[in-house]
């Protein structure tokens, strides 16, 4: 059911409009000394993302004040974008804003915290030059995002997903004067643009193998309907291959934004951006957005039931992909030292995990993690640039420690994450989400268990490195400069308060799905149903579908239905916090004293330091390499070749133009005079015919040629 | 009655405009000084004003005295009287160069007009006996001449005007009583039995074309032509405004000059 | 007030016109030169009403709507020419075109 809401083309213009106003203050300003006005452009800044959320909230109510059964979303056309139509073939696409369940959740948490770290921002480049410049890329970001996830075909969703990766480009690269950091947003642009030529092409199979009936579509209603359309269930048995390769193209494209490998290795490298950039876009929305793509297109995956890839199907690859990458990505963040990088390995982990749950077909568990994951990852990051901005700019974690006293409230709120993060239960959101994949996971069939056993493993692995960056940062002997530890501050205001906002929430927002409710549910209304569900039973108008038909996939017999309830229930959380503590106590023995070692002298450091470097070395080999000879390959021999051509071309006219001057007469009539009979003697040749036009056009080539005589030799 | 000079009304005053254009021409061509130039020029324009008017269009015709007439040529002129002391006497009026260029315009005319009347303008309409030569501009004006071809001499011509009017005789005016589409039928014998007929339809319109109403209608009326009038029209005036920045920019330079001009073009006014 | 002949409409537009040319390529005089050029305009703009008669209804406005152009365009010319005209002539203090015979150099 499709119902209208005008507003809703607010919600990207407005955060495209505080981009616009404060591009221009930024440009304005560029030649002044004082820079721009900041209070105004703080003001634009915030209060864009804010008012898109409050319309966000609108369009929320209005959407969930209609109960009917089936899929209802909120929707804007705005505008024809083309239109083809030629014999055989014809295509028309409108650009449009869709907001159902899901785009409702998303822009929510994208808004919400997007708002939030927006005032964070505030006061965190309050000092820097480029103010303005940042908070137009803060905006821009927004409106790129909002467009991602409100767009209502996949061509919108592209352009979203170029925008956001152009705002990280710009963001990563925001203090261009360093180099290294240059390098590293080109390189986190590269790394997307390969992974977007997976989206477009997976697009366009998709739309192929629905054009098989004449209904190809690439808008996101028709694509779920045309999949859940029992009439097209021969169609889609005969194009199996297809579908799955389609999937697998967009899974492609999502492994690029999502950092996941093989395309893994610039998100660390992106920690080069201001730390609210690390927040808002490295951990808390666009990376999530390859993950909102599988979920949003969970009806094609959930009907890839072939397998395309070394006998595996899309979804079991996505698993394996997201297992292998959260595995290496808990491994990496133990061994950092950057605390942005240890961070940034953790969202790449974290990143597998949602993906894992996407890969057994719990599109509403990998969001669920997605939101939880937004809440503490952003407070942790905050928390961490509250760290940085506190140490002037530190961000080696062997060089801090002790913090715990210095900076209280940013304590408190990463506290608080880092018990979300870790899974520890109840008042960590985390606990919740983490558990729900690792139930998924061990409810599946065949070898997913294993997968399961991984992923469990991993979590006793986040559960140390996690805490090994809580020690190093805060629980430990400070092992600052004297003058560093004087300089020491808590953050202002203006920061703390969206970290408080933000861990707060990474403490509850786990209870909007608790299967595991450890009796609250009991305790309210004495329900017979166990634990809270409104989270899934908010998307299942979308995701509902696919679920139920991987479900029947899965368990063909209808076993595992009593999953939820009994014992079982509680046996996840338990596994779970277990492994936390584990980890805890491990990290807690090896690293409270504060012993790592202090930089040693020739020690590799900064980009090259990370783990990522493997896959930086196979990148060189199978690409780099191979392009740069044939970029030398282009630049001596084809550029020789066309330098020739265009030389020979310049030398022809060159010579021409010298053979014409010697015609040329200097005198003004003169000149006019030869143009004259040439068109003279045209309009006869042309108009006349027969022997007057001869007579008529010699007469005037005559003249010409008298002319020149004339004046060539008197 | 004097409806029946109409159709020559128009002929003779196109013949005075004419002549009156061309004089000026070859007085522009022939004047010794630039001012007595510009004077005939004025001349031509204003007698091409009068033969826009006698061509239905009224509008043109009074832009070509504003804008041509008036503001262009006072131009010219303004700046001729500016420029006064630049000495311009020792240009001869015509040199050997004028001599040996001077077929070349009279070529180019010879071809122009040679191509121009080379077709005949005849409407033809009938067999081998009858033909009808209607003037092309039959339809401008409630009045029309009709003409046959010659079909002999003891041809008999005979029109019906398709307004219940009938007349005889190879060359006939009609004046139609109100505007139409008539088909008019010319009947020859030449002396046989048989009688030959040809029928032409005649629009017959007498609304001014080209008016300034109809004009701007078209111009601006952007339901039925689109923008692009409009939209040319709006440019043209940007063209014309930075014409006269531009104009103002080159005039106020002193290009080439090494010592400031000793007058510069405003200071005398 | 018709019974024009369009032909000849169209004879008087080339006659004028090859006037203009003579003047244009006989005379030295730069204001001549200039207003040659204009008296060729005029031919042309003669020639495009000519036509636009021998067109019915609004077709006939669209042949109109040339010379329009041609008026103001012809407007702007003579603005920016004499203009120029003006600049030349203050640097080499003479009206004389042949004099301005260097564009090859």
């Amino acid at each position: 059911m499709k119902l209208t809401f005008e507003l809703l083309w607010l919600i990207p213009f407005l955060p495209l409009l505080g981009a616009i106003l404060n591009g221009a203050l930024s440009l304005g300003s560029a030649s002044s000394k004082r820079g721009p006005a900041r209070g105004l452009v703080a003001l634009l800044a915030v209060l864009a993302p804010g008012a898109s959320f409050v319309i966000t909230v609108l369009a929320t109510c209005k959407l969930a004040s209609h109960t009917e059964p089936g899929n209802t979303a909120l929707v804007q056309p705005l505008w024809d974008w083309f239109a083809v139509a030629v014999p055989g073939f014809s295509f028309k696409l409108s650009a449009g804003l869709m907001f159902d369940h899901l785009t409702a959740m998303m822009l929510l948490f994208v808004t919400g915290i997007g708002t939030l770290i927006h005032l964070y921002s505030v006061g965190y480049m309050w000092e820097d030059r480029g103010f303005a410049r940042f908070m137009a890329y803060m905006n821009f970001f927004m409106f790129s995002m909002i467009v991602l996830v409100i767009g209502d075909s996949l061509p919108m969703t592209f352009v979203g997903w170029e925008g956001v990766g152009l705002c990280s480009y710009l963001l990563i690269g925001f203090w261009h004067q360093n180099n290294e950091y240059n390098d590293a947003a080109r390189k986190a642009f590269i790394v997307n643009r390969i992974g977007d030529l997976g989206f477009l092409l997976g697009a366009f199979m998709l739309f192929q193998v629905m054009s098989s009936n004449g209904q190809g579509s690439l808008n996101y209603r028709d694509i779920s309907s045309w999949f859940q359309n029992f009439a097209n269930a021969d169609l889609i048995t005969s194009h199996l291959g297809q579908i799955g390769a389609a999937g697998l193209l967009i899974f492609f494209g999502c492994t690029g934004k999502s950092a996941q490998i093989p395309l893994v290795t610039w998100l660390p490298d992106a920690m080069a951006g201001p730390t609210p950039v690390s927040a808002l876009i490295h951990a808390a929305t666009m990376v999530t957005s390859g993950v909102y793509l599988l979920a949003r297109l969970c009806d094609l995956y959930a009907h890839a039931t072939a397998p395309v890839l070394a006998g595996l199907t899309v979804s079991q690859v996505i698993l394996l992909i997201g297992c292998i990458t959260a595995v290496w990505g808990a491994i990496a963040g133990l061994l950092q030292v950057d605390i942005k990088k240890a961070l940034a390995y953790s969202t790449v982990s974290q990143l597998g995990y949602m993906f894992m749950a996407a890969g057994v077909g719990a599109y509403d568990v990998a969001l669920f993690h997605v939101f939880t994951h937004a809440f503490f990852k952003a407070t942790l990051f905050l928390g961490a640039g509250s760290v940085i901005h506190g140490l002037h700019h530190e961000q080696d974690m062997r060089r801090m420690g002790g913090l715990t006293k210095l900076m209280p409230i940013t304590h408190l709120w990463m506290f608080w994450a880092w018990f979300s993060i870790i899974g520890l239960p109840i008042l960590g959101s985390g606990s919740f989400s983490k558990d729900l994949i690792l139930d998924r996971l061990f409810d599946g069939a065949s070898w997913t268990p294993i997968v399961g056993g991984v992923a469990l493993a991993t979590a006793l692995v986040t559960a140390i490195y996690m805490s090994r960056v809580m020690y190093l940062t805060f629980w430990s002997p400070s092992r600052m400069s004297a003058e560093t530890r004087a300089g020491v501050h808590e953050s202002p205001l203006i920061m703390l308060i969206p970290i408080s906002i933000l861990g707060f929430g990474s403490m509850v927002v786990g209870w909007l799905w608790a299967p595991a409710d450890f009796g609250v549910s009991h305790l309210v209304d004495n329900k017979s149903q166990h634990g809270i569900h409104f989270f899934n039973d908010w998307l299942a108008p979308v995701l509902g579908s696919a679920e139920h038909f991987t479900h029947q996939l899965l368990h063909p017999k209808g076993e595992g239905a009593a999953a939820e309830g009994g014992l079982s229930l509680y046996a996840m959380p338990a596994l779970g916090s277990l492994a936390a503590l584990i980890g805890w106590l491990i990290a807690r023995a090896i690293w409270r004293g504060g012993r790592v070692q202090g930089p040693a002298e020739g020690e590799i450091t900064g980009f090259s330091a990370s783990w990522t470097w493997f896959f930086d070395r196979v990148y060189r080999v199978t690409v780099v390499i191979p392009v740069q000879v044939v970029a030398w390959i282009l630049a001596w021999v084809v550029d020789a070749a066309i330098g020739g051509v265009v030389a020979g071309i310049a030398a022809l006219a060159r010579f021409m133009g010298d053979g014409y001057t010697s015609v040329q007469r200097p005198r003004l009539r003169s000149s006019l005079a030869l143009s004259m009979a040439g068109v003279a003697t045209l309009v006869a040749v042309l108009l006349l015919q027969g022997a007057f036009a001869w007579v008529v056009g010699l007469l005037g080539a005559g003249v010409a040629v008298l002319f020149l005589l004339l004046e060539l030799f008197f | 009655m004097f409806h029946i000079l109409d159709p020559y009304l128009g002929p003779a005053f196109f013949w005075s405009f004419a002549l009156i254009s061309v004089l000026c021409g070859t007085g522009l061509f022939l004047a010794r000084h630039p001012i007595n130039g510009a004077i005939n020029l004025i001349g031509v324009m204003l007698s091409l004003s009068g033969i826009y008017a006698l061509l239905n269009s009224p509008f043109l015709a009074v832009l070509q005295v504003l804008v041509y007439a008036g503001a262009i040529m006072m131009l010219v002129v303004f700046v001729i009287m500016v420029l006064n002391q630049a000495k311009d006497h020792i240009i001869p009026q015509f040199d050997w160069f004028s001599l040996v260029a001077l077929p070349l315009p009279v070529v180019l005319g010879f071809a122009m007009v040679s191509v121009l009347t080379k077709g005949p303008t005849v409407v033809v309409a009938g067999g081998e006996a009858g033909r009808i030569e209607l003037p092309k501009d039959a339809s401008n004006s409630l009045t029309v001449q009709f003409r046959a071809a010659d079909a002999g001499a003891n041809a008999v011509y005979s029109w019906d005007f398709g307004d219940q009017n009938r007349s005889t005789g190879r060359e006939v005016v009609h004046r139609f009583a109100k505007p139409g589409s008539y088909t008019a039928t010319l009947s020859v014998s030449d002396g046989t039995p048989a009688l030959r007929s040809a029928t032409v339809t005649v629009p017959v319109n007498d609304a001014v074309r080209g008016g300034v109403q109809a004009l701007a209608n078209s111009m601006f009326d952007t339901r039925r032509s689109g923008p692009g009038y409009y939209l040319l029209f709006e440019l043209i005036g940007v063209l014309l405004l930075a014409a006269v920045v531009g104009a103002v920019v080159l005039a106020k330079r002193n290009l080439d000059s090494p010592e400031p001009p000793a007058a510069p073009a405003e200071g005398h006014h | 007030m018709n019974g024009i002949d369009p032909t000849n409409v169209q004879v008087l537009a080339a006659v004028l016109f090859a006037l203009g040319v003579a003047v244009v390529l006989t005379r030295r005089n730069v204001f001549l030169l200039l207003m040659g050029v204009e008296l060729m305009l005029n031919a042309v703009n003669l020639s495009f009403v000519g036509f636009s008669r021998e067109l019915s209804g609004n077709e006939s406005l669209w042949g109109q709507m040339t010379p329009l152009f041609i008026i103001a365009i012809a407007a702007a010319e003579a603005c920016v020419g004499l203009a120029m005209v003006i600049c030349i002539v203050r640097g080499r203090d003479t009206l004389d075109s042949d004099a301005f015979a260097d564009m090859k150099e």
